[in-house]
Protein backbone atom coordinates (compact mmCIF):
# COMPACT_ATOMS: atom_id res chain seq x y z
CA UNK A 1 0.00 0.00 0.00
CA UNK A 2 1.13 3.58 -0.93
CA UNK A 3 1.44 6.59 1.60
CA UNK A 4 -1.26 8.28 -0.46
CA UNK A 5 -3.23 5.10 -0.97
CA UNK A 6 -3.43 4.61 3.22
CA UNK A 7 -4.32 8.87 3.48
CA UNK A 8 -7.13 8.57 1.55
CA UNK A 9 -8.53 5.10 2.73
CA UNK A 10 -7.47 6.71 6.27
CA UNK A 11 -9.50 10.07 5.73
CA UNK A 12 -12.43 7.88 4.03
CA UNK A 13 -13.03 6.22 7.20
CA UNK A 14 -13.06 9.04 9.78
CA UNK A 15 -15.71 12.06 10.47
CA UNK A 16 -15.24 14.80 12.22
CA UNK A 17 -11.73 13.32 14.31
CA UNK A 18 -9.32 16.05 14.60
CA UNK A 19 -5.78 15.24 12.87
CA UNK A 20 -2.36 16.03 13.27
CA UNK A 21 0.00 14.95 10.64
CA UNK A 22 3.43 14.36 11.04
CA UNK A 23 6.22 16.58 9.25
CA UNK A 24 7.67 15.69 5.80
CA UNK A 25 5.58 13.60 2.97
CA UNK A 26 3.45 12.71 5.42
CA UNK A 27 1.81 16.68 6.18
CA UNK A 28 2.27 16.98 2.04
CA UNK A 29 0.52 14.12 0.84
CA UNK A 30 -2.30 14.69 3.36
CA UNK A 31 -3.09 18.06 2.17
CA UNK A 32 -3.18 16.81 -1.64
CA UNK A 33 -5.61 13.72 -0.55
CA UNK A 34 -7.73 14.99 1.90
CA UNK A 35 -7.20 18.72 3.26
CA UNK A 36 -9.62 20.26 5.87
CA UNK A 37 -9.42 22.96 8.84
CA UNK A 38 -8.90 20.14 11.71
CA UNK A 39 -5.77 18.85 10.33
CA UNK A 40 -2.86 20.36 12.02
CA UNK A 41 0.16 19.81 9.65
CA UNK A 42 3.46 19.44 11.60
CA UNK A 43 5.95 21.58 9.23
CA UNK A 44 9.01 20.84 11.21
CA UNK A 45 9.36 20.08 15.07
CA UNK A 46 10.42 16.40 14.06
CA UNK A 47 9.09 14.11 16.73
CA UNK A 48 6.02 16.29 18.32
CA UNK A 49 3.24 14.40 16.22
CA UNK A 50 2.08 12.04 19.18
CA UNK A 51 3.05 15.02 21.67
CA UNK A 52 0.75 17.24 19.69
CA UNK A 53 -2.21 15.04 19.08
CA UNK A 54 -1.81 13.85 22.88
CA UNK A 55 -1.78 17.38 24.50
CA UNK A 56 -5.41 18.01 22.31
CA UNK A 57 -6.75 14.92 23.39
CA UNK A 58 -6.07 15.48 27.03
CA UNK A 59 -7.45 18.93 26.21
CA UNK A 60 -10.72 17.76 24.75
CA UNK A 61 -13.69 15.36 24.36
CA UNK A 62 -12.95 15.26 20.87
CA UNK A 63 -11.25 12.14 19.24
CA UNK A 64 -7.80 12.62 18.27
CA UNK A 65 -5.67 10.71 15.20
CA UNK A 66 -1.95 11.80 14.91
CA UNK A 67 -0.59 10.46 11.79
CA UNK A 68 3.14 9.54 12.85
CA UNK A 69 5.99 7.91 10.93
CA UNK A 70 8.29 5.46 11.95
CA UNK A 71 11.23 8.09 11.99
CA UNK A 72 9.56 10.56 13.69
CA UNK A 73 8.37 8.17 16.16
CA UNK A 74 11.43 6.76 16.82
CA UNK A 75 12.88 10.29 17.53
CA UNK A 76 10.55 10.44 20.66
CA UNK A 77 9.13 7.01 22.06
CA UNK A 78 9.56 8.42 25.40
CA UNK A 79 5.72 10.06 24.23
CA UNK A 80 4.20 6.66 23.85
CA UNK A 81 4.92 5.69 27.49
CA UNK A 82 3.47 9.44 28.19
CA UNK A 83 0.36 8.20 26.39
CA UNK A 84 0.56 4.90 28.35
CA UNK A 85 0.84 6.76 31.24
CA UNK A 86 -2.68 8.87 31.46
CA UNK A 87 -4.27 6.92 28.78
CA UNK A 88 -6.15 9.11 27.06
CA UNK A 89 -9.61 7.15 25.81
CA UNK A 90 -10.02 9.46 22.64
CA UNK A 91 -6.08 9.19 21.32
CA UNK A 92 -5.57 7.07 17.91
CA UNK A 93 -2.07 6.77 16.89
CA UNK A 94 -1.37 6.03 13.20
CA UNK A 95 2.07 5.22 12.74
CA UNK A 96 2.87 4.95 8.86
CA UNK A 97 5.33 2.92 8.70
CA UNK A 98 7.77 2.96 6.05
CA UNK A 99 10.88 1.30 7.49
CA UNK A 100 13.04 4.77 6.19
CA UNK A 101 13.16 8.69 6.13
CA UNK A 102 11.43 9.21 2.87
CA UNK A 103 11.48 13.23 3.41
CA UNK A 104 15.05 13.01 3.55
CA UNK A 105 15.84 10.33 0.87
CA UNK A 106 15.08 7.22 1.98
CA UNK A 107 17.52 6.02 4.64
CA UNK A 108 16.53 3.09 6.83
CA UNK A 109 14.96 3.89 9.92
CA UNK A 110 15.77 1.74 13.05
CA UNK A 111 12.39 0.47 12.25
CA UNK A 112 14.11 -1.57 9.43
CA UNK A 113 15.85 -3.69 12.26
CA UNK A 114 13.42 -3.76 15.25
CA UNK A 115 9.36 -4.89 14.80
CA UNK A 116 7.66 -1.62 15.90
CA UNK A 117 4.47 -3.80 16.94
CA UNK A 118 6.08 -5.54 19.46
CA UNK A 119 7.85 -2.14 20.75
CA UNK A 120 4.84 -0.79 20.76
CA UNK A 121 2.73 -3.53 22.35
CA UNK A 122 5.03 -3.81 25.32
CA UNK A 123 4.10 -0.11 26.47
CA UNK A 124 0.82 -1.74 27.44
CA UNK A 125 -1.21 0.42 24.73
CA UNK A 126 -4.10 -1.57 22.71
CA UNK A 127 -1.88 -1.80 19.17
CA UNK A 128 -3.27 -3.75 16.02
CA UNK A 129 -0.98 -4.06 12.55
CA UNK A 130 -2.21 -3.77 9.22
CA UNK A 131 -0.69 -4.42 5.88
CA UNK A 132 -3.33 -4.51 3.59
CA UNK A 133 -5.69 -1.77 2.58
CA UNK A 134 -8.73 -3.78 2.03
CA UNK A 135 -8.60 -4.08 5.61
CA UNK A 136 -7.26 -0.55 7.07
CA UNK A 137 -10.48 0.88 6.97
CA UNK A 138 -12.19 -1.66 9.21
CA UNK A 139 -9.97 -1.44 11.70
CA UNK A 140 -9.86 2.42 11.79
CA UNK A 141 -13.82 2.07 12.12
CA UNK A 142 -13.44 -0.26 15.11
CA UNK A 143 -11.13 1.06 17.02
CA UNK A 144 -12.56 4.71 16.68
CA UNK A 145 -15.94 3.05 18.36
CA UNK A 146 -13.88 1.17 21.36
CA UNK A 147 -12.21 3.14 24.37
CA UNK A 148 -8.48 4.25 23.45
CA UNK A 149 -5.74 5.29 23.21
CA UNK A 150 -5.03 2.96 20.55
CA UNK A 151 -1.74 2.14 18.27
CA UNK A 152 -2.49 1.39 14.61
CA UNK A 153 1.09 0.48 12.72
CA UNK A 154 0.08 1.01 9.18
CA UNK A 155 2.56 -0.93 6.64
CA UNK A 156 3.42 1.21 3.93
CA UNK A 157 5.37 1.21 0.58
CA UNK A 158 8.84 3.38 0.84
CA UNK A 159 9.06 6.75 -1.43
CA UNK A 160 6.07 8.93 -2.13
CA UNK A 161 4.93 10.97 -4.86
CA UNK A 162 6.49 14.21 -5.24
CA UNK A 163 3.63 16.52 -3.94
CA UNK A 164 4.26 20.05 -3.34
CA UNK A 165 5.06 21.71 0.05
CA UNK A 166 1.90 22.44 1.82
CA UNK A 167 0.75 25.75 0.57
CA UNK A 168 -0.24 27.47 3.61
CA UNK A 169 1.66 29.46 6.21
CA UNK A 170 1.66 27.76 10.00
CA UNK A 171 -0.19 30.55 11.55
CA UNK A 172 -2.87 30.02 8.93
CA UNK A 173 -2.70 26.21 9.76
CA UNK A 174 -2.93 27.13 13.08
CA UNK A 175 -5.77 30.21 12.85
CA UNK A 176 -8.17 27.93 11.05
CA UNK A 177 -7.41 24.78 13.34
CA UNK A 178 -8.05 26.45 16.22
CA UNK A 179 -11.57 27.82 14.77
CA UNK A 180 -13.10 24.81 13.46
CA UNK A 181 -11.43 22.88 17.12
CA UNK A 182 -12.76 25.28 19.06
CA UNK A 183 -15.65 27.08 17.40
CA UNK A 184 -14.22 30.32 18.06
CA UNK A 185 -11.12 32.57 16.47
CA UNK A 186 -7.86 31.54 16.75
CA UNK B 1 12.89 29.83 48.50
CA UNK B 2 9.63 28.19 48.36
CA UNK B 3 7.98 28.36 45.10
CA UNK B 4 4.44 26.65 46.56
CA UNK B 5 2.66 30.12 46.14
CA UNK B 6 3.79 30.10 42.66
CA UNK B 7 1.11 27.41 41.75
CA UNK B 8 -1.92 29.53 43.34
CA UNK B 9 -0.68 32.84 41.18
CA UNK B 10 -0.68 30.99 38.44
CA UNK B 11 -4.35 29.30 38.75
CA UNK B 12 -5.46 32.89 39.58
CA UNK B 13 -3.82 33.84 36.29
CA UNK B 14 -6.12 31.43 34.47
CA UNK B 15 -3.22 28.65 34.13
CA UNK B 16 -5.80 25.41 34.41
CA UNK B 17 -2.49 22.63 32.73
CA UNK B 18 0.95 21.98 34.12
CA UNK B 19 3.39 20.32 31.71
CA UNK B 20 6.48 19.20 33.49
CA UNK B 21 9.75 17.53 33.50
CA UNK B 22 11.14 17.41 36.65
CA UNK B 23 14.29 19.39 38.03
CA UNK B 24 15.88 19.89 41.71
CA UNK B 25 14.42 23.67 42.01
CA UNK B 26 10.93 23.25 40.90
CA UNK B 27 10.45 20.05 43.53
CA UNK B 28 8.47 21.89 45.59
CA UNK B 29 6.02 23.23 43.18
CA UNK B 30 5.63 20.17 41.26
CA UNK B 31 4.72 18.71 44.24
CA UNK B 32 1.79 21.21 45.44
CA UNK B 33 0.56 21.17 41.69
CA UNK B 34 0.27 17.42 41.89
CA UNK B 35 -1.72 17.45 45.19
CA UNK B 36 -4.35 19.62 43.62
CA UNK B 37 -7.11 18.26 41.72
CA UNK B 38 -5.93 20.09 38.32
CA UNK B 39 -4.23 18.63 34.76
CA UNK B 40 -0.73 17.94 35.63
CA UNK B 41 1.24 16.03 33.10
CA UNK B 42 4.52 14.58 33.36
CA UNK B 43 6.55 14.04 30.13
CA UNK B 44 9.89 11.70 29.39
CA UNK B 45 11.78 15.18 27.57
CA UNK B 46 11.25 18.52 27.15
CA UNK B 47 10.60 19.07 23.46
CA UNK B 48 7.88 15.99 24.20
CA UNK B 49 6.53 18.51 27.04
CA UNK B 50 6.36 21.46 24.72
CA UNK B 51 4.39 19.39 22.27
CA UNK B 52 1.51 18.54 24.21
CA UNK B 53 1.40 22.38 25.68
CA UNK B 54 0.67 23.26 21.95
CA UNK B 55 -1.59 20.78 21.78
CA UNK B 56 -3.70 21.55 24.78
CA UNK B 57 -3.52 25.36 23.87
CA UNK B 58 -5.11 24.77 20.35
CA UNK B 59 -7.93 22.67 22.18
CA UNK B 60 -8.49 26.19 24.16
CA UNK B 61 -6.91 25.35 27.38
CA UNK B 62 -3.97 27.40 29.37
CA UNK B 63 -0.99 24.96 29.99
CA UNK B 64 2.35 26.10 31.48
CA UNK B 65 5.53 23.99 31.02
CA UNK B 66 8.00 23.49 33.96
CA UNK B 67 11.17 22.68 33.17
CA UNK B 68 15.03 23.07 33.98
CA UNK B 69 17.14 25.36 31.37
CA UNK B 70 19.23 22.13 30.22
CA UNK B 71 15.78 21.31 29.01
CA UNK B 72 15.56 24.51 27.36
CA UNK B 73 19.04 23.49 25.56
CA UNK B 74 17.16 20.84 23.90
CA UNK B 75 13.94 22.31 22.73
CA UNK B 76 15.17 25.01 21.08
CA UNK B 77 13.61 23.87 17.90
CA UNK B 78 10.03 22.68 19.06
CA UNK B 79 10.29 26.35 20.66
CA UNK B 80 11.27 27.81 17.05
CA UNK B 81 9.26 25.24 14.54
CA UNK B 82 6.02 24.82 16.46
CA UNK B 83 5.52 27.76 19.22
CA UNK B 84 7.02 30.73 17.41
CA UNK B 85 6.46 29.79 13.90
CA UNK B 86 2.37 28.54 14.44
CA UNK B 87 2.39 31.98 16.89
CA UNK B 88 0.90 29.39 19.85
CA UNK B 89 1.40 31.35 22.92
CA UNK B 90 3.05 28.92 25.63
CA UNK B 91 4.39 30.38 28.81
CA UNK B 92 7.55 28.59 30.57
CA UNK B 93 9.11 28.68 34.11
CA UNK B 94 12.67 27.53 33.85
CA UNK B 95 14.74 26.98 36.45
CA UNK B 96 18.35 28.35 35.67
CA UNK B 97 21.04 26.04 36.22
CA UNK B 98 24.61 26.69 35.28
CA UNK B 99 24.53 30.81 36.30
CA UNK B 100 25.62 31.18 39.62
CA UNK B 101 26.73 28.61 42.92
CA UNK B 102 26.94 26.24 40.18
CA UNK B 103 27.80 23.13 41.55
CA UNK B 104 28.36 20.87 38.26
CA UNK B 105 30.33 22.33 35.93
CA UNK B 106 28.76 20.86 32.77
CA UNK B 107 25.36 23.03 33.21
CA UNK B 108 27.62 26.52 33.14
CA UNK B 109 28.45 26.09 29.49
CA UNK B 110 24.84 26.36 28.28
CA UNK B 111 23.86 28.51 31.27
CA UNK B 112 25.92 31.59 30.83
CA UNK B 113 24.64 32.15 27.48
CA UNK B 114 21.22 31.52 28.00
CA UNK B 115 20.14 35.05 27.89
CA UNK B 116 21.86 36.27 25.37
CA UNK B 117 20.00 33.24 23.48
CA UNK B 118 16.87 34.18 24.21
CA UNK B 119 17.72 37.72 23.08
CA UNK B 120 18.93 36.58 19.47
CA UNK B 121 15.88 34.68 19.27
CA UNK B 122 13.65 37.50 20.60
CA UNK B 123 12.00 35.36 23.34
CA UNK B 124 10.85 37.80 25.96
CA UNK B 125 12.10 36.36 29.51
CA UNK B 126 11.65 37.36 33.08
CA UNK B 127 13.26 36.67 36.37
CA UNK B 128 11.10 35.75 39.45
CA UNK B 129 10.80 38.17 42.17
CA UNK B 130 6.71 37.99 42.77
CA UNK B 131 3.21 37.59 40.95
CA UNK B 132 3.59 41.02 39.35
CA UNK B 133 6.02 39.16 36.82
CA UNK B 134 3.93 36.38 36.60
CA UNK B 135 1.55 38.80 35.91
CA UNK B 136 3.34 40.62 33.25
CA UNK B 137 4.73 37.24 31.47
CA UNK B 138 1.50 35.70 31.15
CA UNK B 139 -0.05 38.87 29.36
CA UNK B 140 2.64 39.51 27.09
CA UNK B 141 2.29 35.73 26.17
CA UNK B 142 -1.22 35.66 24.91
CA UNK B 143 -1.33 39.31 23.37
CA UNK B 144 2.08 39.11 21.28
CA UNK B 145 1.25 34.90 20.61
CA UNK B 146 4.80 34.13 21.30
CA UNK B 147 6.21 31.96 24.07
CA UNK B 148 7.70 33.66 27.43
CA UNK B 149 10.34 32.48 30.03
CA UNK B 150 9.90 33.22 33.61
CA UNK B 151 13.19 32.43 34.70
CA UNK B 152 13.97 30.66 38.61
CA UNK B 153 17.46 31.69 39.82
Amino acid sequence: MKCHDALHVIMASIHNEIVVSCVGYTSRELFQVWDRDRNFYLLGAMGLTVPVGFGLAMACDQKVIALEGDGSLLMNLGAIATVSRYKPKNLMIIVLDNKSYSSTGGQASASAFVELRKVLQSFDIETYFVDQESKLKKIIINSLKADGPHILVVQIEKGYREVPRVPLAPKQIARRFIKSVQNKEG
Amino acid sequence: MSLKWVYTALREEGIDSFIWVPGSKLKELIDEIEQHDVCSIGATREEEAIGIAAGMHLAGRKPIVLIQSSGLASSLNAICELLVAYQIPVPFIISVRGMQNEANFVHTIFGQRLEAILQDLQIPYWYLVDEKDLSKALHSCYLTKKPVIVLIR
